[in-house]
């Protein structure tokens, strides 16, 4: 059994009012062989106040990824579950 | 309004003759802070209609301002009457009204004209107080009078007062030949008896409700009922925003551990520090949306955790709009409404670290400041809604 790669996207007012709010249909709409990889999670702030960057963040196995959008995130994703397939 | 540690719940409810687009009775409740004391005044015009319900509003609005400055009930009564239009048919100028004044160690003045008597409800029983009786001198109108009792008010007492289209309803059919009358206090008894601790609110939407159930669904009057309720303050706590100084973090996560009553978090970043200092796991729930908000979480010990700056937002238009009932989808806002209404005494713990990228011009949507967002529901809670709201800043 592989691990699974763990996405956590953020929902808190920030990100929300950057974009985030389309994060969620764009992970939910990606196909089945992508999304039995992942594990995703919702997260009410993962802590912009402190960070210089650009909401809408994600996180990615802990990682945090700032500026991301519905497209960048269906490759980040991608290219994630490429790498451990 | 807070009573010797007890909370007075005023609310009221009423429905208008069926077919009539306006209300002929006309209630009004004010608190006077200053003073400690709740006024509460139920009128009935002659007749129904608009000409109904601008007599009974300048009647309500009369007794309300008259019984706030201490006036003597003679002068407040006389003048009302000689204000008042005459009805061009009947010649009278009329309206009845029922005024209830409670000061703030709960005694109670209650002084009606013309209206079914109100109820005093205490431990399972039905009191009678008595009343002093005194004639109206008026031209249109021969015996009239006024009815004063006095009494104080003790925990768990109901005052209910309502128009005649409560007592009257029914009236004609083979159920009630003379109208519902002593039943409708059998109705109450009834019922608090099942639901000890009903609420003002619920009781008066429920003796409302069923008057228009004895009409046939089809009321034959408008229909209104105040219900006055002393009882132990339910208590809520709403927390909102970051302590400015970092290093009150944990005393908000205690304030928030040791609050006895109901407890909301308001923003990602407050929810988060509780979490932390308190050791609560916290988890998003997707399964409650609204297309407006962001999603709720849940954590232990919390009953609600929402977003902060955009759900109060919301919070503020349903309160401003006022019609609650229509707000049936049970988003994060209307979840927060409704625990505020559910409430007597409202405590605001506000955070006031500015998250500085709220104000970033760039931004596609404004975001409103916490405090006035905060301060404006407190208003609105206060003085539309009655509550006992208090703010902090931390
Ligand atoms: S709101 Fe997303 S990181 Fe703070």
């Amino acid at each position: 059994m592989m691990e699974k790669i763990n996405v956590k996207i953020c929902v808190g007012t920030m990100c929300y009012v950057m974009g985030g709010a389309e994060l969620r249909d764009a992970i939910e709409s990606l196909p089945q062989n992508i999304l039995e990889h992942l594990n995703v999670s919702y997260s009410p702030c993962l802590g912009c106040s402190e960070s210089e960057q650009a909401p809408p963040f994600i996180e990615v196995n802990g990682k945090r990824i700032a500026g991301v959008s519905k497209n960048s995130l269906i490759q980040i994703v991608k290219e994630e579950v490429r790498n451990v397939v | 309004m807070r009573n010797n540690g007890n909370f007075i719940e005023v609310d009221f409810f009423q429905k208008n003759k069926a077919g009539n687009i306006v209300c002929g009775d006309c209630f009004m409740s004010q608190k006077l802070k200053g003073e400690g004391r709740v006024i509460s005044v139920l009128s009935d015009g002659l007749g129904s209609g608009i000409k109904a319900c601008v007599l009974s509003t300048m009647t309500a609005t009369m007794a309300m301002n008259f019984t706030a400055m201490n006036e003597s009930i003679l002068r407040t009564s006389t003048s009302i009457m000689n204000t008042l239009p005459k009805d061009m048919v009947r010649k009278i100028s009329y309206s009845t009204f029922c005024i209830c004044d409670i000061d703030c160690f709960g005694n109670v003045k209650v002084i009606e004209y013309e209206t079914p008597p109100y109820y005093l409800y205490r431990n399972g029983r039905f009191i009678n107080i008595p009343k002093e009786k005194i004639p109206v001198e008026r031209e249109d109108l021969d015996n009239t009078f006024l009815w004063i009792s006095e009494f104080t008010l003790e925990k768990e007492d109901r005052i209910i007062f309502f128009s005649d289209g409560v007592s009257q309803s029914g009236m004609g059919t083979a159920k009630m030949p003379f109208g519902w009358e002593d039943g409708a206090k059998e109705y109450i008894a009834n019922l608090v008896n099942q639901y000890n601790d009903i609420s003002a609110k619920e009781l008066a939407h429920k003796i409302v409700n069923q008057a228009e159930k004895n009409d046939g669904y089809s009321l034959k009057d408008d229909t209104s009922c105040c219900v006055i309720y002393m009882r132990k303050p339910r208590n809520l706590l709403v927390c909102t925003g970051p302590p400015y100084d970092e290093k009150n973090d944990k005393y908000l996560a205690n304030r928030v551990r040791e609050f006895q009553g109901k407890k909301i978090l308001c923003g990602g970043t407050t929810a988060t520090i509780i979490s932390r200092e308190l050791g609560a796991k916290m988890e998003v729930d997707m399964n409650i949306v609204d297309k407006e908000l962001p999603p709720i979480s849940k954590m232990e010990g919390v009953d609600l955790v929402t977003e902060g700056i955009l759900t109060l937002g919301k919070v503020e238009r349903i309160l401003t709009e006022g019609d609650i009932d229509r707000h049936r989808e049970a988003g994060p806002a209307e979840m927060m409404v409704k625990m505020l209404l559910n409430s007597d005494k409202i405590t605001l713990l506000v955070g006031t670290r500015i998250n500085t990228a709220h104000q970033d011009p760039n931004l596609p949507v404004e975001l409103e400041i916490r405090r006035n967002v905060v301060k404006k529901i407190k208003f609105l809670l206060e003085t539309k809604y009655l509550k006992d709201v208090e703010i902090m800043y931390i």
